[in-house]
């Protein structure tokens, strides 16, 4: 096992592990606090359709079959996981995204037996025939149930034409068409790979005993052999399938989304990249911009204004979403913003404001166990250590963010719009 | 952890919170005012405006750089209903100095911030500005609007409308489309000069070290005004029950429908006393364990979620549920089967010990979250000895069965509200 304890000199320090079958584990220590937060997770997500193990031949699975098996693996055959936690007082929960598949628990008192049946039934896969048919029911209710919300359709409707290739298009739960074709055994394929140790990860912040944690999850770990997973690749390039789309919902104000497509080098985006498209966000359209201001005087925006730079393996992509009245009136503004930046450069004042508030978002996020958890998971998919963002904002120039706008290109953009009407 | 409550003035009290385990310090205004459909709109109006500018700082833009350069000092303000009254929170939460990058002291800053937030806004004449007045009501009223935008939460807004109208309580918080239409700038400093007058105001600061000299000035801001009929914080007014249950059905352009069902409730205020209610209602239908998930969700699959809640201040207790069309009144029944059950101690003593423990434990993470435990002192009132997590702990931990179902009994079928799709 490799070990070693990454520290800074104001936050605290926290233990990082990699057992001899490849489990990756992050413990900090949080004595002050009463509660434990955990994870137990795996790299593993709604984009993972494609891949082969050990260089065997490539394989398809149907979309949405990680969040099948998230919603089976609560189940196994002594009984409900939720059931268990009930009784020990904990809240627990599970979910999927675009690139991970996390169980969690949180809780204040009873943390090992937490952690037991945590660690339990994560590893223990349990499918039938008749219970997959009783999901497949349930969650194509729940994809059902998607349809009708409009937030997730503007979102969904901007990537499926911003995506040739890319599964990150397609619904986390897949579509009732694709979770028809999940069975027992595919499930049983998709769990002895991705959920092989060297592809998982257990982070846990609060009040525990590194020694002890690390003692357990070693004693509680099934034997298994590495395997090596090789992840599909999808190839995208700028251009994207249309520059608009919309979909008329009941709602009582527009909604829109807009997207800009980027192609980064590699494809999982470096700590730097991520730092500078949220800096870039910020001095773009965030709550001290020219623009936000420009936008909420002319009765364009709402509280409902917001932006992400959204990333994964392989995507990469800056978005605007709110509600309006006038989204065409947004893109342009937008667009003549971007125009406006490229060539007067940007505000030192507001880049400095930006900066700094970055920074205190960063040392905020240690007030709560959950979000230094999920701090942790993030470093477990993407590599590098829960300071580093501290670190590397102190780097950022007013330089980086300039170059970045170039990857704000008109025509690989696309506006998702909800329109009013049946 | 001690809390010792501090008069700074004829009805304002406020509280340190001290706690080490934040990287933060959170100071808080809680302001409670009596709801009235008069005055509701403005009311709730206002923390929104108080927080978009001030003298100091006259645009948005302005404040919001300030706020950045304090580090991302996080400005936020809420409204919400409580009992018979409007209770309205402004906060600022700030990292500590220690973490400064230039050695000032962002605390101090931050909280003079918001106390002149509050006591100097940007005013003039006996009125605020028409253009912040004009931009606040276009986004109440959006907010109002896109309530509809989520089912859920609508259909329980629409239940709230059916089970209390002409109570004030049965408005939705930030009131309707028309009564904000109707505000102006001086409607809105009325409400400013209500708020400073008549709330009664509880400031809270959580944090490793009290901001030197914080209490000592709102001493001083309070003593210049001249405060009376001082809102009585606790006050409520409990629904009656019906004869016979009212029914409401409405249909939209939905997959799925939703049912709301709400019920009168015997227990009501604060405190300890009302302990049993939310026992009685998690047991009913609150974790995994409860009646509604594990029958009338899992075993008898007739909703997608089905779910209670009570608000023990006012009381009353509200079944949510996600169903298909067909099956409303079949889902009333099983409803209304399981509630008889925990009214008739029908229930078996894994479900009451893991209601205990999942209070227990949610109570207890109070302490690890300066947010929560906000959102705790700001509505304990006590005089002699405020009420903390850790007794509540206690208190709930001795509560018998007998107590949680002479709470249930009290609970009663009030109103119904269906939300379904359109007719094929």
């Amino acid at each position: 096992m490799e070990q070693k304890v990454i520290k800074d000199s104001l936050l605290g320090e926290y233990t990082y592990a990699v057992l001899d079958n490849g489990l990756k584990v992050f413990v900090m220590e949080k004595p002050e606090f009463s509660g434990v937060y955990a994870i137990f997770g795996t790299r593993y997500g709604s984009i993972d359709t494609k891949f082969s193990k050990n260089g065997e031949k490539e394989i398809n699975v149907p979309e949405g079959i990680a969040h099948f098996l998230e919603h089976k693996l609560f189940e196994s055959e002594d009984g409900d996981a939720f059931t268990k936690f009930a009784a020990t007082g904990a809240y627990a929960n599970a979910f999927t995204s675009f690139d991970r598949t996390c169980y969690l628990f949180s809780c204040s008192k009873n943390f090992e037996e937490n952690l037991d049946i945590l660690l339990s039934f994560v590893q223990s896969p349990y499918f039938t025939e008749q219970t997959v048919n009783k999901e497949q029911g349930i969650i194509g209710q729940e994809i059902r149930m998607y349809l009708d919300s409009p937030p997730w359709r503007v979102l969904f409707n901007m990537l499926e034409n911003m995506y040739e290739q890319h599964p990150v298009k397609i619904d986390i739960a897949g579509t009732e068409k694709s979770i028809a074709q999940i069975d027992a055994k595919l499930l049983y394929e998709c769990y002895n790979t991705f959920y092989n140790p060297a592809n998982m990860f257990i982070c846990i912040a609060g009040n525990v005993k590194t020694r002890e944690v690390l003692y357990k999850i070693k004693k509680s770990i099934k034997p298994c052999e590495k395997i090596e997973i090789t992840r599909g690749e999808f190839k995208e390039t700028k251009k994207v399938k249309s520059n608009y789309v919309s979909q008329n919902l009941e709602v009582a104000s527009l909604l829109f989304c807009l997207g800009y497509k980027e192609i980064l080098d590699s494809n999982i985006a470096t700590v730097k990249e991520r730092i500078v498209a949220d800096i870039l966000l910020e001095i773009l359209c965030g709550e001290c911009s020219p623009l936000y201001r420009k936008l909420t005087d002319e009765g364009l925006i709402n509280d409902e204004f917001s932006s992400e730079y959204f990333v994964g393996n392989g995507y990469s992509c800056f978005m605007i979403d709110g509600e309006s009245s006038f989204p065409e009136r947004i893109r342009e503004e937008v667009e003549k913003e971007i125009d406006r930046l490229k060539k007067e450069g940007i505000e030192k004042e507001l880049f400095e404001a930006v900066k700094r508030s970055a920074y205190g978002d960063a040392i905020k996020r240690f007030d709560s166990n959950e979000s230094i958890v999920m701090g942790m998971v993030d470093c477990a998919i993407n590599g590098g250590d829960l300071f580093q963002h501290i670190k590397a904002l102190k780097e950022i120039t007013e330089e980086d963010i300039i170059n970045r706008l170039k990857a704000l290109d008109k025509k690989s953009s696309v506006l998702s719009v909800i329109n009013k009407g049946e | 952890m001690s809390q010792t409550v501090v008069p700074l003035g004829k009805g304002v009290d406020g509280i340190f919170i001290e706690n080490h385990r934040f990287n933060t310090t959170l100071v808080s205004f809680h302001f409670f005012l009596p709801l009235s459909a008069e005055n509701l709109a403005a009311d709730a109006l206002l923390p929104y405006l108080l927080t978009s500018c001030s003298k100091d700082f006259p645009d948005y833009t302005a404040l919001n750089k300030k706020l950045f350069s304090l580090y991302g000092a996080e400005l936020s303000c809420q409204a919400s209903k409580r009992g018979d009254n409007l209770h309205l929170r402004i906060s600022i939460v700030v990292i500590n100095d220690k973490f400064a990058l230039d050695g000032t002291s962002i605390v101090k800053k931050a909280t003079n911030l918001l106390t002149s937030l509050i006591f100097n806004p940007s005013v003039k004449n006996g009125a605020f500005s028409d253009e912040d007045v004009k931009r606040e009501k276009r986004k109440t009223m959006e907010r109002i609007e896109g309530e509809i935008n989520d089912k859920r939460s609508f259909a329980k807004t629409r239940l709230l409308n059916e089970m209390f109208l002409p109570d004030p309580y049965g408005i939705f918080t930030y009131g309707t489309v028309e009564d904000v239409s109707r505000l102006d700038s001086k409607t809105l400093y009325s409400a400013w000069q209500r708020l400073l007058k008549s709330a009664y105001v509880r400031v809270n600061v959580v944090g490793e070290k009290f901001p030197e000299g914080l209490f000592e000035t709102l001493k001083e801001n309070f003593a210049k005004i001249e405060r009376n009929d001082i809102t009585d914080p606790e006050k409520t007014t409990p629904l009656k029950t019906r004869k016979e249950v009212k029914v409401v059905e409405e249909r939209y352009n939905v997959t799925q429908g939703k049912l709301s069902m709400g019920f009168s409730s015997e227990t009501y205020g604060q405190g300890v006393k009302t302990f049993p209610l939310l026992l009685a209602t998690d047991i009913f239908g609150g974790g995994p364990y409860s009646k509604l998930f594990t029958n009338v969700r899992e075993k008898q699959s007739l909703c997608y979620y089905c779910s209670a809640s009570s608000v023990r201040q006012k009381g009353f207790m509200v079944v949510s549920s996600g169903i298909d069309d067909k099956n409303a009144e079949r889902v009333i029944d099983a409803v209304l089967k399981e509630l008889s059950a925990v009214q008739n101690g029908d229930f078996e003593e894994f479900a009451l010990n893991a209601s205990k423990k999942a209070i227990t434990d949610s109570l207890n993470a109070y302490y690890d979250s300066s947010v929560a435990l906000d959102a705790w002192y700001g509505t304990n009132f006590s005089k002699e000895e405020i009420l903390t997590p850790e007794a509540a702990i206690e208190a709930i931990n001795n509560i018998s069965k007998e107590e949680i179902m002479n709470a249930a009994k009290g609970l009663k079928l009030h109103t119904v509200y269906k939300l379904l799709s359109q007719e094929e």
